[in-house]
């Protein structure tokens, strides 16, 4: 099979309307990011960190797992090198995430791939995979669905973490509101929509064994990195054959 | 005098640790979203490589819905089959995520 030709031909593009368009399409993943973001602010507090260190956090790190994860870690001596390695092995995933953006990346302008990468999620990342996957040659929609989360996150941290907020105590808990769901909503969603054929269910069989092999032997995030990975390498050892 | 001055140290150290972990954080997740970039730009693609990176989207996103569907019990699962079923019928990624939501939302009240 030849490479497929993407965006029929033409350039990849960075225009203001594709910022937007992405900023739209993940208003409602920015809802439930903001739930989260809550969920943070308020244990961050609990955890001892004050509402600038943990609004901070949200805007450098920017990356929820990593940051509830490191909540463990928190008090009056911190393990820097506990702190950092589990931020790192737990944003691991997104080294593949970047790759898989490859053809709307490779073509921008360096400042604007490295600047757009900065803000990409899991959420804004399925998005946008989603959107290049059906010809979509806008790549200013990876920074505009990443900038919508980043502000949701950002916003809602300073919220749950100014103690006594009442959205914060009323919204503590996600799942009664369904919303711990949403995520798997979507992803459920975005995956129906990669459907192309009979030819992928190995593949998503591969990706799903290996994944659930990898939530229950290792801790944290692995489990992405292993499923992208084994349904990535099956997938490219089977054209090969 | 003495006494303060160390009191003052003490409580001073956890501030610039907490610097030094915000910054160390910081600099390893951007290190993990651009390294992805980097190392792509560089190798120039075999139609293997391609292969595998048209494989990864799909196989990250089964992976990230693996926990919650093994985890879940019948109201999450059954959810997830609502939320498959209107993705299916509607192409239309919000309808599939309201339904989710409000599919999981009645299941457990009812479960």
């Amino acid at each position: 099979m030849s490479r497929q030709i993407h965006f029929a031909g033409q350039p990849v593009i960075f225009t203001l309307s594709g910022l937007r368009r992405g900023f739209q399409n993940c208003l409602p993943l920015g809802l439930s990011v903001f739930a989260y973001g809550l969920v943070f602010g308020i244990l961050a507090v609990q955890a001892g960190m004050d509402v600038v260190q943990a609004g901070a956090m949200s805007l450098t790190t920017f990356a929820g797992a990593s940051q509830l994860m490191v909540l463990e870690f928190w008090g009056p001596a911190l393990p820097l090198l506990g702190i950092v390695l589990t931020t790192f092995v737990v944003n691991l995933r997104h080294v593949l995430m970047g790759a898989a953006l490859r053809d709307w990346l490779v073509e921008l302008p360096p400042w604007k791939a490295y600047g757009s990468v900065f803000f990409m999620t899991d959420e804004s990342w399925a998005l946008s995979v989603r959107e290049m996957g059906s010809g979509g040659r806008d790549a200013a929609f990876l920074l505009g669905s990443g900038l919508c989360i980043y502000l949701f996150w950002f916003s809602a941290t300073l919220m749950g973490a100014s103690s006594g907020f009442f959205l914060g105590t009323a919204m503590s808990d996600p799942a009664v509101w369904g919303l711990d769901f949403a995520f798997t909503a979507v992803f459920i969603s975005l995956l129906i929509f990669f459907w192309k054929g009979r030819s992928d269910l190995p593949v998503w069989l591969v990706a799903g064994i290996f994944a659930w092999l990898g939530w229950m032997v290792f801790p944290g995030k692995w489990y992405i990195l292993c499923g992208g990975l084994a349904g990535g390498l099956y997938g490219a050892w089977r054209h090969g054959r | 005098m003495g006494a303060e001055l160390a009191e003052t140290a003490a409580s001073a150290a956890p501030g610039s640790g907490v610097l030094l972990v915000l910054l160390g954080m910081a600099a390893v997740t951007y290190l993990t979203r651009a390294a992805g970039l980097y190392l792509i730009s560089r190798v120039s693609p075999t139609q293997r490589v391609e292969a595998f990176l048209r494989h990864v989207p799909a196989s990250i996103l089964v992976a990230i819905v693996i926990p919650s569907l093994a985890q879940g019990g019948l109201a999450e699962r059954s959810a997830a089959g609502i939320t498959a079923l209107v993705a299916i019928l509607t192409r239309n990624l919000i309808a599939a995520l309201i339904a989710g939501v409000l599919a999981v939302v009645a299941l457990r009240a009812i479960i």
